[in-house]
């Protein structure tokens, strides 16, 4: 291998750590608020046979990713439901972890819009979940309001909502 | 004996089998192809594998189909035509209806039957009949209105509505 090659090889691949190691200390408020949704899908998810005191930690871990005004809206064909704040949250969390023997909350899609000044957020994602003990995985398009809280960004409100209405 | 050292090594069977007599031919064979590989997926022909029953019986559960992505790019999306629309958030799920309604028409269902302008549309295509009663309205100037063959099913369940052309991704071919 002629040496101009190799020197370009070698200096692409330090850009390219270079790069890499720049995203991973300057992290983009759309990286980090694509991560903090994919880890609650991940802390949302649950398996079965979870012991009563397993169950009521991850319950809790979930308000970690919420504001204590936090406003859910459900909308969807047959069902209409509002929750309001963390305890109303985490009740509901709750109540589906004794209720469902297992959920796997996938997220294909997830599009960020972080709004001028860079404290709010808006997130359009598409939720594949997938319950232990039905046949039949549900799709469901969600829209995610956030409020940057020092480092953190925290969920405001989710609403359900749909492409064909 | 001299003249056979001069001569460069002759490569193994395997090697020529794995990377062809010459490497670098290989090399660059094998970029072009990977290259045209993802143009072809990004910007022509997406794949998709149907998941659920809204469409039968003409596209089944599971069964794997290509979308073309070009096939609006020198006309409108016709009545009849099949298409995927992505949803809000992205492309990996999207949906797979029939163009029913064009851009300016009235549509209703009445009894299961599907009426466009106020007069009854024929659907060889559905074969699943249900009840339905919706009426829709008229669509506005770049909204089609889409919706699975299968009708034969919960009427507020069945994902179906108007779409602008900006949420159609392309047509199904197969």
């Amino acid at each position: 291998m002629k040496e101009w090659f190799k020197r370009i090889i070698f200096m692409a691949a330090l850009a390219a750590l270079g790069y890499w190691g720049w995203t991973l200390v300057y992290q983009s408020p759309e990286r980090a608020i694509r991560k903090r949704v994919e880890a609650l899908a991940c802390e949302a998810s649950f398996g079965p046979n979870q012991g009563l005191v397993s169950e009521a930690w991850k319950a809790t871990s979930l308000t970690a990713f919420f504001t204590t005004n936090v406003q859910v809206t459900i909308d969807v064909p047959g069902t209409q439901h509002n929750i309001n704040g963390l305890d109303e949250l985490n009740t509901a969390a709750l109540y589906a972890r004794h209720t469902f023997k297992g959920l796997k909350i996938e997220l294909p899609d997830i599009k960020v819009t972080v709004e001028p000044g860079g404290e709010t957020a808006v997130v359009n994602l598409t939720a594949w979940a997938k319950l232990a003990d039905q046949k039949d995985d549900y799709l469901q398009e969600l829209r995610l309001r956030l409020i940057k809280v020092k480092r953190d960004w925290l969920i405001k409100e989710i609403v359900t909502v749909r492409t064909l209405s | 004996m001299d003249a056979n050292l001069d001569a460069p090594p002759t490569p193994s069977w395997l090697r020529t089998v794995l990377i062809g007599r010459h490497p670098r031919r290989t090399l660059v064979r094998i970029v072009v192809l990977v290259v045209a590989c993802v143009l072809v997926r990004t910007f022509m022909m997406l794949p998709i594998r149907v998941v659920g029953i809204s469409m039968l019986p003409t596209y089944k559960d599971g069964s794997i189909h290509v979308v073309n992505r070009l096939s609006y790019l020198f006309h409108k999306p016709q009545r009849g035509d099949v298409v995927a629309i992505r949803l809000l958030a992205g492309e990996h799920v999207m949906y797979l209806k029939r163009i029913v309604g064009l851009p300016g028409e009235t549509v209703f269902f009445h009894r299961g039957e599907l009426y466009i302008n106020g007069q009854p549309m024929e659907e060889p295509y559905v074969k699943l009949h249900g009840h339905w009663e919706q009426k829709v309205g008229q669509l506005e100037p770049d909204q089609y209105f889409v919706v699975g063959d299968n009708r034969d099913t919960w009427f507020l369940g069945h994902e179906k509505g108007p779409v602008t052309r900006d949420f159609i991704v392309g047509k199904v071919l197969l």
